[in-house]
């Protein structure tokens, strides 16, 4: 609002040395009208004027643009300490001083009273900072900013103390609206990793982008030594390792590539010196790992159980397939049918799944790399949704016994967390579940063991199973019932966001941890510029670095 | 349909869109609120009001107009938007009652105005906000003390009539309005010109003539121009029932002067069945698009250039906000509108200085007027 001349009656100034007039009006009498004029002090916009403690409302003009999910700071100076409270946008409404619909209908020339139709906006309070001689803290607010205190667009010292507060697993830039703050990494804790983590985003919002970036700053900890927890990272689509349609590959961090341990069934990436080839040994398959694959009869599903019973643990899979071994199941009371369709579907496993082999196995390997720290990727672009979730279920298995016994010896290694792609599939509750993983959501953490869910459809994942995690990052979510879901399970309120979450764009997100007091809008790095920086952080170890053979990683 | 809604209440089906049972006329005229009230007023008698009213709302015949009031289509003047410079100012006031004990009664008054260059508010100015205890028995020394003070009238203010008496708050507020118009006045330069929310053929009572006058006179001094500008009139032509000549005279100037705004002189007409009041009162439609002509009484000055000012003032009525009425006026009205709210506050801020002085709840709610027991018990 642009400043104005004094505009206060002539009649009202003496002017030295003239003789003045007799007193008119309300002079004559000894009062004065009580005058509002259009100068800085009577500017209503940018203060504090409602409403409590859960919500602050102020005005702006109606040009002035803001945009949902900026964070502004709003300064307190009634106390002996400095309190600068923080608050987000979660709601903007077309608002006047005037009463009634007067406004719905377009008429006139336009607005003569710009001081009197602006904007309310509807800010939740995210917690203040107090400086006082004890220095700088965050704390949740317990009160509310004095009436018309002044609010302003939060800068980066607003924000310095996030920075403090922030992780050691980057992964992007804090958000204020639209706006990234550079100054302020935003980085997840090691820590929180057991506690479980989802991912959560409709197609092309940037899960894999995330994903990546994600496990380069984890291969960044891991070539450094500093890894708290190793990550495993199935994948389905052949993507992460050297990218696709155009995008970089976990490989091509060539800068930290003794963070991370690559398991191939594809030939052409095994090529790549730093690729190993994924073989799972026969010895290593239970029954319960083959009952997932199928749908069987209860007689097919008793069979199954009966197996561990009735032969010698390692080489069942080899003594049921013989004419003998057929036999002890029949004379378990089990049909010649029913063993017959279950050994051929062994047979079906065994010919299909070229990576199950007599002698060699990844598993050892595998496992000792998470207990390391590293970045374990298991690539099987090859193989189908039953293969990927027999092999998920496999190494989860073998995962989740090593680290129970690793906490029984109390020997632990570092802790793992273990990423499941398209996670409705297995934590969906009731049958669409698989209890291997419900177990690891449940139990997980005790034994260091935390899981990753990837997720397009939150609402599909077990509500109770879903509360058992403890970070979000949430890349936008076109359904209602998939936010309600998350805002149902978090730790910390998601209700006022929904309407952000639902217009994040791409690379946008809401991240919502442990030990970072409030869900943070995030940017997320786009990983491309990332590798970029990584790469750039020292020099260049090369891609083959390792020698000129293909050494096994185990 | 009707039958519908009645079954409706019998079921105890209160949650129903009353707009199911209505035609769209009723839906947007007479607006009851069915949701509270259990019994409304018969459909038939509705009927019966609404044929009444068509009598007094039906086209004009523009030859029996012009008999009946001597105004001719030509007679009706286009008005040119058009600035020429200076500030407009606009007068207004409020009036709510506080605290009403039966034979005295307390009143919260408010008057000031505002001031616009162009489209661009300047400046509100409240000249009186302030607490009136109409007493008919104590009353004329707070009248004196602006009449006698500001505007050196000696004579003292006494109301005549019980009538009168009962509107007191009503010329205390009055008053302030003028004690506003002539702080304008005196703040205005020439060629700014002054708007005033009502009429100035309240010169025709005593008790305004000589304030009037002392006004007009300064304005006149001050090279000021002034506007009385009614937002109702009680203007009547016809014979056998009063038709509004308000309303009648825009739907005549609308024809004569289609798409343009457009002023017309009743002062000297036939039409002005009233007492000449000392100026000119003429009729006027400030926009095109607006749903109203406006009654503006002018003192002889600004009479003389009345389409030059009414120029002005077409030009700044075409606000958003309030389009075909003057904006400033828009504006004076919000300002010194005196809220709901605020009222209950100062009410309440009174029971708190009563009982600050030893009075129980029981004693204040026993001295009041029992009308307002009942008002502030709310029907569901």
């Amino acid at each position: 609002m642009a400043e104005m001349a004094d505009l206060s009656d002539e009649r009202w100034k003496e002017t030295p040395g003239q003789e003045s007039a007799p007193p008119e009006g309300l002079a004559r009498i000894g009062q004065k009208p009580q005058t509002i004029a259009r100068d800085e002090s009577s500017n209503p916009y940018f203060r504090i004027i409602s409403k409590d403690v859960r919500e602050y409302h102020f005005i702006v003009p109606s040009e002035e643009v803001v945009e949902l999910g900026e964070i502004f700071s709003i300064r307190d100076g009634r106390r002996e300490a400095e309190i600068t409270f923080l608050a987000r946008i979660t709601d903007i409404l077309h608002d006047s001083n005037y009463d009634g619909n007067w406004d719905t209908v377009i008429r006139g020339d336009g607005f003569y009273d710009s001081d009197q139709i602006f904007c309310r906006v509807v800010a939740e309070p995210l917690g203040c900072v107090v400086r006082d001689e004890g220095g700088e803290r965050f704390r949740k607010a317990r009160t509310i900013p004095a009436k018309f205190s002044p609010v302003t667009r939060a800068d980066k010292e607003e924000f310095r103390f996030l920075g403090e507060v922030m992780g050691d697993i980057e992964v992007g830039r804090l958000r204020n609206g639209s706006r990234d703050v550079e100054e302020i990494p935003v980085a997840l804790h090691s820590d929180a990793m057991d506690h479980h983590m989802g991912v959560f985003a409709t197609t092309g919002m940037g899960k894999s982008n995330f994903m990546k970036v994600f496990a380069a700053s984890c291969m960044k900890k891991a070539s450094s030594k500093e890894s708290k927890f190793g990550l495993l990272i199935v994948d389905p689509h052949g993507e992460y390792i050297f990218g696709s349609k155009g995008t970089k590959g976990l490989l091509h961090l060539d800068r930290y590539r003794d963070g991370i341990v690559c398991y191939s069934t594809d030939k052409r990436h095994q090529k790549d010196l730093a690729v190993s080839e994924l073989t799972i040994n026969k010895s290593e398959i239970r029954p319960q790992d083959i009952e997932i694959l199928y749908d069987w009869t209860s007689a097919q599903s008793q069979a199954l159980e009966t197996i561990s019973r009735v032969f010698s643990g390692e080489h069942w899979l080899d003594e049921i397939l013989t004419p003998e071994g057929t036999a002890k199941m029949i004379a378990e009371n089990y049909q010649k049918d029913t063993i017959g369709k279950i050994n051929r579907t062994l047979k079906n496993i065994l010919d299909s799944n070229q990576y199950i082999s007599d002698i060699t196995s990844s598993i050892p390997g595998i496992i000792s790399n998470l207990l390391d720290g590293k970045v374990v990727l298991v690539d099987i672009p090859t193989l189908g949704e039953r293969s990927e979730l027999f092999l998920l279920s496999l190494l989860s298995r073998h995962i989740l016994y090593r680290y129970k016994w690793e906490s029984y010896e109390r020997s632990r290694g570092k802790r793992c967390l273990i990423t499941v792609e398209e996670a409705q599939r297995v934590l969906g509750g009731g049958e669409g579940s698989l209890a291997r993983f419900e177990s690891i959501a449940r139990e997980g953490r005790k034994f260091g063991v935390g899981l990753c869910a990837i997720t397009q459809q939150p609402k599909l994942i077990d509500k109770q199973l879903l509360s058992q995690f403890n970070t979000f990052v949430i890349l936008g979510l076109a359904d209602r019932n998939d936010r309600t879901r998350l805002e149902e399970s978090a730790k910390q309120d998601l209700s006022t966001l929904d309407v952000e979450i639902q217009t994040l764009e791409k690379g946008e997100a809401i991240i919502s941890t442990l030990k970072i007091p409030f869900p943070v809008p995030a940017s997320i790095h786009l990983y491309e510029t990332y590798l970029e920086r990584l790469n750039r952080e020292g020099p260049s170890e090369g891609r083959g670095r390792m020698g000129g053979f293909n050494p096994p990683p185990d | 349909m009707w039958g519908g809604r009645r079954r409706g209440w019998q079921d105890g089906n209160l949650r129903q869109d009353p707009g199911d049972y209505f035609p769209s006329t009723l839906k947007i005229g007479i607006y009851i609120d069915l949701q509270s009230h259990s019994q409304m007023i018969e459909r038939e008698k509705l009927a019966e009001a609404a044929r009444a009213l068509k009598e007094y709302l039906a086209p004009v015949d523009p030859d029996e107009f012009e008999v009946e009031t001597g105004i001719r289509s030509s007679d009706f003047r286009e008005i040119v938007p058009r600035d020429s410079g200076g500030r407009i100012f606009a007068i207004d006031g409020s009036n709510v009652v506080v605290f009403d004990l039966g034979a005295v009664s307390l009143h919260r008054i408010r008057a000031g105005y505002v001031v616009y260059r162009g489209t661009g508010w300047e400046k509100t100015a409240v000249t009186c906000d302030d607490l009136f205890v109409a007493d008919r028995e104590d009353y004329s020394q707070h009248f004196k003390r602006y009449r006698k003070g500001i505007f050196d009238i000696e004579e003292p203010f006494e109301l005549q009539s019980k009538e009168e008496l009962d509107r007191m708050a009503t010329f205390y507020r009055d008053l302030q309005e003028h004690v506003a118009l002539f702080e304008a006045v005196l703040e205005a330069e020439a060629g700014d010109v002054v708007l005033y929310d009502g009429g100035f053929s309240l010169w025709r009572e005593p008790y305004h003539r000589e304030v009037f006058d002392r006004i007009f006179e300064r304005a006149g001094e001050r090279g000021v121009d002034l506007l009385a500008i009614s937002k109702s009139s009680q203007l009547s032509w016809g014979r056998g029932i009063a038709r509004p000549l308000l309303r009648s005279v825009d739907r005549v100037g609308c024809a004569a002067v289609p798409g343009s705004p457009w002023l017309v002189r009743l002062s000297g007409q036939r039409a002005m069945r009233e007492e000449p009041w000392g100026g000119e009162t003429f009729a006027a439609r400030l926009h095109p698009a607006s749903t109203h002509a406006f009654r503006v009484d002018a003192p002889g000055r600004t009479a003389g250039s009345i389409d030059e000012i009414l120029g002005r003032i077409a030009l700044y009525s075409r606000s958003s906000e309030s389009p075909g009425y003057p904006h400033v006026l828009f504006r004076a009205h919000q300002e010194m509108k005196i809220p709901i709210q605020e009222r209950d506050f100062t009410r309440l801020s009174l029971f708190e200085e009563l009982r600050g002085l030893g009075f129980s709840e029981g004693e204040v709610r026993g001295a009041l007027d029992y009308h307002e027991i009942l008002d502030s018990i709310k029907r569901r």
